[in-house]
């Protein structure tokens, strides 16, 4: 699913420069390549790292590719770009889609592409080239989740989406939009001719589904393993050249809004972590940067070497999960207990000084957000979670627990000890643990902090069920069900299947269920409600209906309370998007408007920002 | 039955004697130069670290987030990590695990090495092809690499089970080289008497080969220490086994990755503070080996 991917990939961010490439690495250069790194140095060359391709040698330029070289909002154009609006998830700007309309019922979407798009190669971007690319986005998994059942051409520059019959998912809107265009001059070739077939067969039921699915995966991995000789880019540039240290894009004459794109070439550049980053920044080598993890020493350094320190909302939280599976974790007084003893300022201090702020309490949504769904007296009403070691004393006590020489021991009279699960390279993530290993330890649970090698291990072992209490992000907004699933969507084996909801066990390889909450819980002056079962009803609310929002706000309502009171998650601090700009070279940056510094720059450019000095 | 008989004091003085002049003279080769001295120093400082060390501080030592990369000042001589902690606690209580894990990686290399080396030496046959053949598997498995690996599956948090691996995946040079040597001096006038006079082959493995291969094995052992040292700090430093914040090679690893040290002086005593510990515990090893090195072989005490 794009969307999910998308939503993964804000935090990746945060966490991948976070990580010294443990995920994308290495450098040499593809056999096209001239060997000579290349001049750049015009006045109208912008120079920028990509937040999420650090440039990886023999990497294929394929979006679709896991680890590839192509750089989202410059060489890859969606049909559009999330707003990242808490407020409305659909909101979304225009990219390769100039228009759309959704029908009433919000199942049907038709796009009006830029009458004036075109691909590098000079022939127009067509209707034809978007329904080949939402065939590919049914191969990798994008679109399946918002329900997409057909893809009609209407006209040349008109293309419609339905969802499948009977469903109406209330991310359609912006689970299409979000998706890239790639040229069907390249990509169609991949595709067998009855590729429309197997995306209605795998939509169905029983074996014929199943082995649909299956072509449809193999479809997928040839389309992953598909290297381009050149970069064909709807874009507003396309590589030109790309070697180990950098990748050299030009502007795309044939671009839509190629009048509003003043650098006349960008200079991507390499690299392995955050540590070079900085030093690209000190250097003043950067015109822009993403958002990267910093120390706020570093951070003043940054400063002084006159980057500008750009700050954007962001709707992702980290948090503490606990998998209530294993016991003790199962018992809401131990968790509850656990929430008053970690010092959520302290950790966030340390973890993630420069883009963080400590989260007020623990709800499952972003602190900025709450009152979008609370009212101001409802929000009075959570429980703070203040740091208070007395009170979660008296919850372990009331949980049988007990404390003999300064240890906690569990009712069962074996000593309590906790083992926290992070990520090597995650440094926010395994400094804020550190704290709060030092935090719990003090109080009488020796903990101790256990690090995967790379995050790809950390989730297939979190999947397994390996971790009982482990780094987590939650709250990946913009929208109300995109924020709860992170807690009762498929990582608490929630998957749905038409009006079916489904839940599967843990190690079941339908959903990477390792937070096992009940499937019901009693919340104080809300009565019994179903966390699940109300996240997925998040999905269905017409949202363009009258009262949707407020039906949405109602069961955003109860999820927060019921949060908050079950504490399935500590949530520790709330992100802030900090970027970097240099004003040495560029000006006219899109400071304060939120929905485009979500994008890259190469959109701000899309959009007429960045003008060379 | 064999009978007792007491030694009146005087004899025992004068067998006494002899074992004082010897420990006496072990002091001098100690002393004899600066750099021996100060090698001594710097080992007797760290082992007493290592020991005393994790006694002087808490077991959790306190952060403080208010002070987080605070320059060196009285209350901090090295200034503070990442979370508010006293630099100087961390390497005092962080020198246990560097130490006893490097001591255990050297002992298991040394074990296993001049045993496997002894043995195949002065067996040959069979017994020698076949130790020499794991002895080769095991020189042709990239140590280094094989360590990150195992780190994914091992939890190298305690230093005896980091030892016992380093170990285990280091005694293959050794082996070969006790190996050689081994088989130059069976062939030795000495040893064929000893042979001849229907001596056991464990006897004259262990009473009068191991003597002549003793100086080899003991720089080896030093060696293997510092080796080992490198080889758990690097596994740290690439931040592949357990994270725990006084371990030298985490120190490092949060210097350069998180705390920006190499471009920021804000937090350089953290930096420093480990690589200077571990260069001059490596140091302190090579200028050491020279005195064992005279120690084995009395001859370079007359150059």
């Amino acid at each position: 699913m794009k969307s999910r991917r998308t939503h993964v990939m804000n935090p990746r961010r945060t966490r991948y420069l976070a990580v010294p490439a443990a995920i994308l690495a290495a450098a040499a250069a593809l056999s096209a390549c001239s060997s000579s790194a290349f001049a750049g140095g015009g006045q109208a060359t912008f120079t920028a790292i990509d937040e999420t391709t650090p440039i990886t040698v023999g990497a294929p330029m394929n979006p679709f590719n896991a680890t590839n070289n192509t750089f989202p909002g410059y060489d890859i154009e969606n049909l559009g770009w999330t707003a990242n609006d808490p407020a409305n998830s659909n909101q979304t700007l225009p990219g390769l889609a100039q228009t759309w309309t959704l029908s009433p019922d919000g199942t049907t979407l038709t796009v009006h592409l830029q009458p004036k798009a075109g691909w590098s190669n000079g022939k127009p971007v067509t209707a034809s080239d978007v329904r080949v690319s939402a065939a590919i986005w049914f191969t990798q998994s994008y679109v399946q989740a918002y329900n997409l059942g057909s893809v009609k051409v209407i006209n040349a520059k008109t293309v419609q989406f339905t969802q499948i019959p009977g469903s109406s998912n209330n991310q359609f809107e912006s689970g299409i939009l979000q998706n890239p265009v790639v040229p069907a001059s390249e990509y169609g070739k991949l595709l067998p001719a009855s590729i429309w077939s197997i995306i209605a067969a795998s939509q169905g039921t029983g074996k014929a589904a199943a082995a649909a699915t299956t072509q449809l995966t193999t479809i997928g991995k040839k389309v992953t393993e598909f290297a381009p000789k050149t970069d064909i880019s709807a874009g507003p540039f396309a590589i030109a050249r790309i070697n180990s240290g950098e990748a050299e894009l030009v502007k795309n004459k044939y671009f839509y809004a190629a009048s509003n794109i003043r650098p006349s070439e960008v200079l991507m550049l390499h690299y392995s972590g955050n540590q070079q980053i900085w030093s690209y920044m000190q250097a003043g080598r950067l015109d822009a940067a993403p958002y990267t993890s910093m120390p706020t020493n570093v951070l003043n350094q940054v400063v002084a070497a006159g980057n500008t320190k750009v700050v954007a909302p962001s709707l992702v939280a980290v948090a503490l999960a606990f998998d209530q599976k294993v016991y003790p974790y199962g018992i809401p007084a131990v968790r509850q207990a656990l929430a008053y003893v970690i010092n959520r300022q302290a950790v966030q201090r340390v973890g993630e000084a420069v883009s963080g702020i400590p989260s007020k309490t623990t709800t499952g949504v972003v602190s900025s957000a709450l009152s979008d769904y609370l009212s101001p007296g409802q929000v009075s009403g959570l429980n703070m979670y203040p740091t208070d070691p007395a009170k979660a004393t008296a919850l372990l006590k009331s949980a049988h627990f007990t404390q003999k020489g300064g240890q906690w021991y569990l009712p069962n009279g074996k000593p309590w000890t906790i083992t926290l699960s992070n990520v090597s390279g995650f440094s926010d993530w395994v400094a804020g643990s550190s704290v709060i290993k030092s935090e719990l330890t003090s109080f009488g649970i020796p903990t101790s902090v256990k690090l995967a090698p790379d995050y790809a291990t950390y989730l297939t072992n979190l999947y397994k069920g390996s971790y009982p209490v482990a780094f987590w992000l939650i709250a990946l907004g913009p929208g109300a069900y995109s924020t709860f699933s992170r807690i009762y969507g498929t990582y608490d084996g929630y998957v749905p299947s038409g009006a079916r909801l489904n839940r599967y066990p843990t190690g079941n390889a339908a959903a990477d269920n390792f937070l096992n909450t009940p499937n019901s819980v009693s919340v104080p002056g809300l009565g019994t409600v179903s966390p699940g079962q109300l996240t997925n009803q998040l999905t269905s609310v017409n949202l363009s209906g009258s009262g949707g929002i407020a039906q949405q706000n109602a069961i955003m309502a109860k999820l927060i309370r019921a949060t908050n009171y079950t504490v399935p998650v500590i949530q520790l601090w709330d992100y802030i998007n900090v970027q970097f700009v240099n004003s040495k070279r560029f000006t006219h940056w899109p400071i304060g408007n939120n929905a485009l510094l979500n994008a890259s720059p190469g959109v701000w450019m899309t959009y007429g920002y960045v003008h060379p000095k | 039955m064999t009978a007792i008989i007491p030694l009146l004091p005087e004899e025992a003085g004068a067998a006494t004697a002899p074992v004082r002049r010897r420990r006496r003279g072990r002091w001098r080769l100690l002393l004899r130069t600066p750099g021996r001295v100060f090698g001594f120093a710097v080992i007797a400082l760290f082992t007493l670290m290592a020991i005393i060390g994790p006694y002087l501080y808490p077991r959790n030592l306190p952060i403080d987030p208010s002070a987080i990369y605070a320059g060196p000042s009285l209350a901090h001589p090295l200034g503070t990590d990442f979370e508010g902690t006293d630099v100087l606690a961390l390497i005092v209580t962080g020198a246990r695990y560097v130490l006893l894990s490097a001591v255990i990686a050297a002992a298991v290399t040394i074990a296993i090495g001049t045993a496997a080396g002894l043995a195949s030496g002065y067996y040959r046959g069979l017994a020698d092809s076949s130790i020499m053949r794991v002895t080769d598997f095991v020189l042709t498995i990239p140590g280094f690499p094989l360590l990150i690996v195992l780190s994914t599956v091992w939890d190298f948090g305690s230093p005896y089970s980091m030892g016992l691996v380093l170990g285990i995946v280091g005694w293959g040079g050794l082996a070969r080289a006790v190996r050689s040597q081994t088989l130059s001096l069976r062939e030795r006038s000495f040893l064929e008497a000893a042979r001849g006079l229907g001596l056991p082959g464990r006897h004259i493995i262990w009473r009068e080969i191991l003597p002549n291969v003793a100086p080899y094995i003991a720089m080896n052992l030093l060696l293997s220490i510092t080796g080992a040292i490198y080889a758990e700090v690097g596994l740290f430093f690439l931040g592949v086994v357990p994270f725990n914040t006084s371990n030298w090679g985490v120190m490092l690893n949060i210097a350069v990755f998180s705390a920006g040290a190499v471009t920021s002086p804000q937090a350089l005593t953290y930096l420093l503070s480990p690589l200077i510990c571990i260069l001059l515990l490596t140091l302190a090893i090579v200028l050491l080996l020279n005195a064992v090195d005279e120690w084995f072989n009395p001859r370079l005490r007359e150059i």
